[in-house]
């Protein structure tokens, strides 16, 4: 078998503002002919920053030693020429981010063209066909009408289809797909990745996938490399693996991560007759208003349109969906971030839009939410401790200011924290270091209610399963209700009792979290389960995937919330509202088409 | 090409907020003009009499109701009639009522407009000329020595004053070395002076500008994704980057071209040079309140008009106004 | 169930100290930057200088001397009352020691200056995040006027308004602020719409933070290096603004010694005392310099992905 990429012994170097930062510590690593290597591995294990180095894409600052063989050449020892003829023609790369992965400005078919002009001197309408071929082999819709587009005018998915029809216009030998599908939503990653496993066979491109994420390797791949702080931690082919990682830091890898597969440890809530439901929606709507201009009527859509629901106290309600689902809408609705257009929200049985002043108060004080983004949900200007401080001088300003500071102390130390952070910025705190600081804030006034949006998305998999550990322990303690909204089916799954599935601002099913993992209704969660990748390579080899046809649906389209129940399109009832219906005892499914006819043929 | 597409409407949304700007700042100069003192007064000089003061005051519609006056002045803003001097080119003849001298002040201002627009074109063109090539070598040379010595130049350029270093051109240039005249209007050479004064500022802000836009656009992940698909440097710079790191750019030169236009006032009084500002300048001194009224117009009108085409020049760097 | 966590299980507290920017790091970082040092230097002197002009000037900037008129400079005249003065920078067309007018002519360029961003920048700031804060109708109008100001050139504004009210130095300052506030409303709007939207904004609203709070402690806050850079730069437009304003005669009046006033003065003998222009020109042009140097060194220290070339 020949081997396409060879690298020993690699060091990577980044000169910075602390000094020499050492990135990569002699890595070795190989890709043979027509396989997929999987390098995985958390934020900073130096997994981007070797292919990276491997292609002479380092940046000005980066510094890399080693030996690294492309094709039998050294490419260490090669001129900007050369080695320009070498990437984008034998050896292509795919990035995380689409957008700023594309040249903004720059129409799609220049951007093709470019590729195969400067490697292969192919112009006009050669080259239009070329592209055109390729953009339907990515299988994007209206491929003709996309060469004529610019980057900001496709869907996140539709970009990246583009990034790896650019990456494969020469027919590389090696494709490295760096996070490639981290971005996007599940459906839109399963798909990515189907092209991917495609073109791999079609083609017999090697590629080499970087990825956080252990369930796309198991999906994808032949063989693994596990990185960690830039050191190589173990190697070998996906099976052995993750039946029998031999290094401690694979074992606690694999154990991080939620699986949708294997039960879960959450003891079920006691029903307590007659208790009012802590939280309750019923029918609420939230509408934004689109920009129109001097010749248009100004539209409005719903990014909530009806949800109800009810939560008790200590409960905890997923909200699961994808992007444009209305899910974190829905949030701040609750929150009273935005104004809800229609609907009711009670908060222990009382209509919260009748709360006067101190009534509202009362309720933010029992009503807290962390968000996705630690570092930027704490303001830049403000300690630690200010911060975690900020509600009680809100909801009690007649506390002392030493009562204030044991406060602060005491609930950092029950965040996991020692006191001394108090006096630090958030610039200075990692990342899960600064999602307890979010959960100090938003617990330290014994709030009732914690809605949690993206609240571990942002993390690494072993900061996830602690901060999630530290959520379940404070639930424990003070009797937490969590509305847990997330786009993470596993993780939901993991922590909630009950589950929401939301699409286009809709609730499509809801169940308690077993019974809806277990006996998916809705053809649209069944999708979004079978889409989620899990990290076993058996049971991926095994698992019947299930294909709807079309993309996510614009909310602008008139139709979208029929996409589930195209017969009442054929029947020209477009206002027509998917009904909830009981299937079980609490087990509500919207209506829909069998799933047999909305499947990809 | 549709009447209603989204880059007509654009171009049509940017002429009406301008003509609504420009309607704000002449009303604002006309009720700021009638706090000056009475016009008919100024005319006739302190030793008029009342009656004389009240005929010329009935005579030029000061005696009429605000409203009336204001809707007076609108209709001659939008027809090109802003009114007339009394005053101008005429200081011997005042005295002894003025209508017969009377001269439409709208033709006496624009009459001066191409010698602004010249100085002002020269200016521009030069700074730029020069700050460009400047910009793009800093920004390619980080941290090299030349890239210190252009920001300190630069730097200076900026600080400069102008009027001043105008003097010391002329003392150095013309008086000394006499190579070229010390003021007036006519042949090139006379624009060469007054263009190298104004232009150091212009220069030094546009190199600044492009240096850090350069530098910003090329550490962007699309140039690296440019660079991985094996597309030469050079050309990723000219067919990836420039455009996008052109927006600033063009904003700077706009707000330049703003700020050269009032350096005009000041200078080409010391070169006096024919040009708007100098007549603003002596309107002003003269106190002749309609003709600083027509000076203002055509001012606020140039500085509108470079608006909209860095407004235009954005529509065909920026794809996202042309169709969204 | 062990899901209570013990300090242990979190990563350790980073070993680098605090994120606070301490004085003596500025101090050490401003020795590191000689150019930068040397103009913070002339601007300290300067500002000495103009504060204690009775002390530090050795003449009275208004006392004329015709016998000793238009004397280059470093040399000697006899005083009216006998002495033998040193002019080191000379005399003017009065016989009045340039130095002294210099120093004189500083203050009311600085004070100008200095009380004018002053004014404008608490008005302009304060105008811009209500705009960028509240939107709607409040926005709307507030920056139409913004949009009415900028489409005049500021020394037009304050031409013509000195014109009316008349020059002075009270007068100039508040024209100035007038026509100033602009700038920062522009920048504090920008920032205050990006910042509102910001998730820490998001997270104090949710923690029921009151809106005064908000723009208080969670927006105004967060930009106030972007706010000092543009003050300083606005510092050095200010004594140009001044001095030209000065230099056409609608900005303080003669006998008031003012920089630009003097260059005015001074372009009539400059054929054959180039020294009564070159010297307020150069004062001008070097407060101007030092005010944007110490500004591009503000940007510097303030910008974090900079800031570890100077900070250390």
């Amino acid at each position: 078998m020949t081997r396409v990429l060879d690298i020993r012994d690699l060091h990577v170097k980044f000169s910075t503002p602390g000094g020499s930062i050492h990135a990569v510590k002699g890595v070795n690593c190989h890709v043979d002919a027509g396989e997929c290597l999987g390098i995985v591995g958390e934020s900073g294990s130096g997994k981007s920053q070797t292919f990276r180095a491997a292609v002479g894409l380092l940046g000005h600052n980066g510094i890399a030693e080693g030996e690294i063989k492309f094709l039998g050449q050294d490419m260490f020892n090669l001129t900007p020429a050369q080695l320009n003829k070498i990437r984008g023609n034998d050896v292509a790369m795919i990035f995380q981010d689409p957008l700023t992965s594309l040249t903004p400005g720059m129409r799609v078919c220049d951007q093709m063209k470019e590729v195969l002009q400067v490697h292969k001197g192919i112009r006009g309408g050669e080259a239009d066909r070329i592209c055109l071929d390729w953009l339907e082999r990515v299988r994007i819709n209206d491929a003709k009408r996309r060469l004529q587009q610019y980057p900001f005018e496709l869907s996140g998915g539709m970009r990246q289809r583009i990034m790896i029809a650019l990456a494969m216009l020469c027919n590389p030998s090696l494709l490295i797909a760096d996070e490639p599908t981290t971005a996007l939503d599940v459906t839109i990653q399963a798909e990515i990745l189907d092209i991917m496993a495609e073109l791999r066979r079609s083609n017999n491109t090697s590629i080499v996938l970087i990825t956080h994420d252990m369930g796309v390797v198991a999906r994808m791949c032949d063989r693994v490399q596990v990185m960690y702080r830039g050191n190589y931690v173990e190697e070998g082919s996906v099976k052995d693996i993750f039946a029998n990682p031999t290094q401690e830091y694979t074992r606690m890898l694999l154990d991080s991560m939620p699986k949708l597969d294997q039960p879960r440890s959450l003891e079920p809530l006691i029903d307590i007759a007659g208790e009012r439901p802590l939280l309750e929606t019923k029918d609420i709507r939230v509408s934004f208003d689109l920009p129109g201009n001097l010749f248009s009527r100004h539209n409005s859509f719903n990014a909530v349109d009806g949800i109800s629901f009810k939560l008790r106290r200590g409960e905890t309600l997923g909200v699961v969906g994808e992007s444009g689902s209305g899910k974190s809408t829905l949030a701040r609705a609750i929150l009273k971030l935005v104004p809800t257009s229609d609907g009711v929200v009670s908060w222990l049985g009382t209509n919260m839009s009748s709360f006067d002043k101190g009534e509202i108060r009362k309720l933010r004080e029992n009503l807290q939410v962390i968000f996705q983004d630690p570092l930027a949900s704490l303001n830049p200007s403000m300690t630690i401790g200010d911060a975690i401080a900020e509600p009680l001088k809100i909801f009690k300003p007649d506390m002392s200011k030493s009562d204030r500071q044991d406060k602060v102390k005491a609930t950092l130390q029950r965040v996991g924290l020692t006191a001394n952070f108090a006096d630090r910025y958030p610039h200075e705190l990692s990342g899960g270091q600064n999602q307890r600081v979010g959960i100090a804030r938003a617990i330290i006034a014994k709030p009732k209610l914690v809605i949690c949006d993206e609240a571990v998305s942002a993390l690494d998999v072993s900061v996830q399963a602690q901060v999630l550990r530290l959520l379940r322990g404070l639930q424990e303690e003070f009797g937490l209700s969590f509305i847990f909204i997330s786009h993470d089916l596993s993780v939901v799954r993991d922590v909630s009792h009950r589950t929401l599935v939301m699409y286009l601002g809709r609730v499509v099913e809801m169940a308690d979290t077993d019974d809806l993992f277990n006996n998916p209704t809705h053809p649209y969660t069944k999708q979004l389960i079978s889409a989620v990748p899990i990290p076993d390579p058996e049971v991926e080899s095994r698992r019947q995937r299930i294909r709807l046809q079309g993309e996510l649906t614009s909310p602008s389209d008139p139709t979208a919330h029929l996409r589930f129940l195209p017969s009442k399109i054929q029947q020209n009832q477009l206002d027509y509202k998917p009904r909830l219906v009981e299937i079980s005892p609490n087990h509500m499914v919207a209506q829909h088409d069998s799933i047999e006819s909305l499947m990809r043929d | 090409m549709k009447i209603n597409s989204p880059l007509n409407r654009y171009i049509l949304k940017r002429v009406v907020n301008s003509l609504i700007l420009l309607v704000i700042v002449m009303t604002m100069v006309f009720f700021a003009n009638r706090q000056i003192g009475d016009p008919a007064r100024m005319v006739l000089g302190n030793g008029a009499s009342e009656e004389a003061v009240l005929a010329l005051r009935t005579q030029m519609g000061l005696e009429d109701p605000l409203p009336q006056q204001y809707g007076r002045f609108l209709f001659g803003l939008a027809t090109g009639d802003l009114g007339q001097t009394f005053r101008f080119g005429m200081s011997n003849s005042m005295g002894q009522g003025g209508e017969s001298n009377a001269m439409d002040t709208l033709p006496i201002a624009t009459e001066r407009l191409p010698a602004t627009l010249f100085l002002a074109g020269a200016t521009i063109f030069f700074a730029v000329i020069v700050a460009l090539p400047l910009g793009v070598y800093a920004s390619v040379h980080p941290r090299s020595l030349p890239d210190r010595l252009i920001s300190v130049l630069s730097l200076a350029g900026v600080s400069i004053v102008e009027y001043w270093f105008a003097l010391i051109l002329v003392l150095v240039f013309a008086v000394q070395l006499a190579w070229l005249p010390t003021s007036g209007y006519g042949s090139f050479s006379h624009v060469i002076l007054p263009a190298l004064a104004l232009s150091l500022r212009p220069m030094g802000r546009i190199t600044q500008i492009a240096r850090s836009s350069i530098m910003d656009e090329m550490s962007k992940p699309y140039i690296t994704a440019a660079q991985g698909r094996g597309i030469p440097m050079r050309r990723i710079a000219i067919f990836h980057a420039l455009k996008n790191a052109a927006i600033p750019i063009v904003t700077t030169i706009g707000d330049e071209t703003i700020n050269v236009v009032t350096g005009v006032i000041i200078i080409e009084t010391v070169f006096g040079w024919p040009g708007i500002g100098a007549l603003t300048v002596d309107a002003l001194s003269i106190r002749d309140v309609p003709l600083v009224e027509a000076t203002v117009f055509l001012l606020v009108l140039m500085v509108l008009s470079i608006n909209l085409l860095v407004d235009l020049a954005y529509a065909v760097l920026n794809p996202q106004l042309r169709i969204k | 169930m062990s899901s209570n966590l013990t300090p242990q299980d979190a990563e350790p507290l980073p070993d680098n100290p605090s994120g606070r920017i301490s004085f003596g790091m500025i101090l050490r970082a401003l020795f590191r930057d000689v150019i930068v040092l040397m103009s913070v230097i002339f601007l300290i002197v300067l500002i000495f200088s103009a504060t204690f002009a009775e002390v530090v000037a050795p003449f009275d900037p208004l006392l004329p001397n015709i016998f000793a008129n238009r004397l280059p400079p470093m040399s000697y005249a006899t005083a009216l009352d006998g002495t033998e003065n040193l002019h080191m920078l000379g005399t003017d067309a009065l016989g009045r020691d340039i130095l002294s007018r210099l120093i004189y002519g500083a203050r009311a360029s600085i004070f100008v200056a200095l009380v004018s961003v002053f004014v404008s920048g608490i008005l302009g700031t304060c105008l811009g995040i209500i705009a960028g804060y509240y939107g709607g109708l409040v926005e709307a109008t507030i920056m139409r006027a913004v949009d009415a100001f900028m489409a005049v050139p500021s020394l037009l504004i304050a031409l013509f308004v000195l014109f009316i009210i008349g020059g002075g130095l009270v007068n100039m300052v508040l024209i100035f602020a007038l026509v100033r506030w602009v700038v920062y409303a522009r920048l504090a709007r920008g920032i205050a719409l990006t910042l509102k939207e910001a998730p820490f904004v998001e997270a104090a609203r949710a923690i029921g933070a009151s809106d005064f709070r908000i723009m208080y402690r969670y927006i105004l806050c967060n930009m106030l290096s972007p706010l000092m850079v543009l003050a300083t730069l606005e510092v050095a437009l200010l004594v140009l603004a001044e001095a030209g304003l000065s230099f056409l005669g609608f900005g303080l009046l003669p006998p008031e010694p003012s920089w630009g006033l003097m260059i005015s003065r001074g372009r009539e003998y400059m054929r054959d005392a180039w020294w009564m222009i070159t010297f307020p020109g150069l004062a001008i042009f070097l407060t101007t310099l030092s005010f944007n140097l110490l500004a591009g060194w503000i940007r510097a220290i303030s910008d974090p992905t900079q800031r570890w070339r100077w900070l250390k």
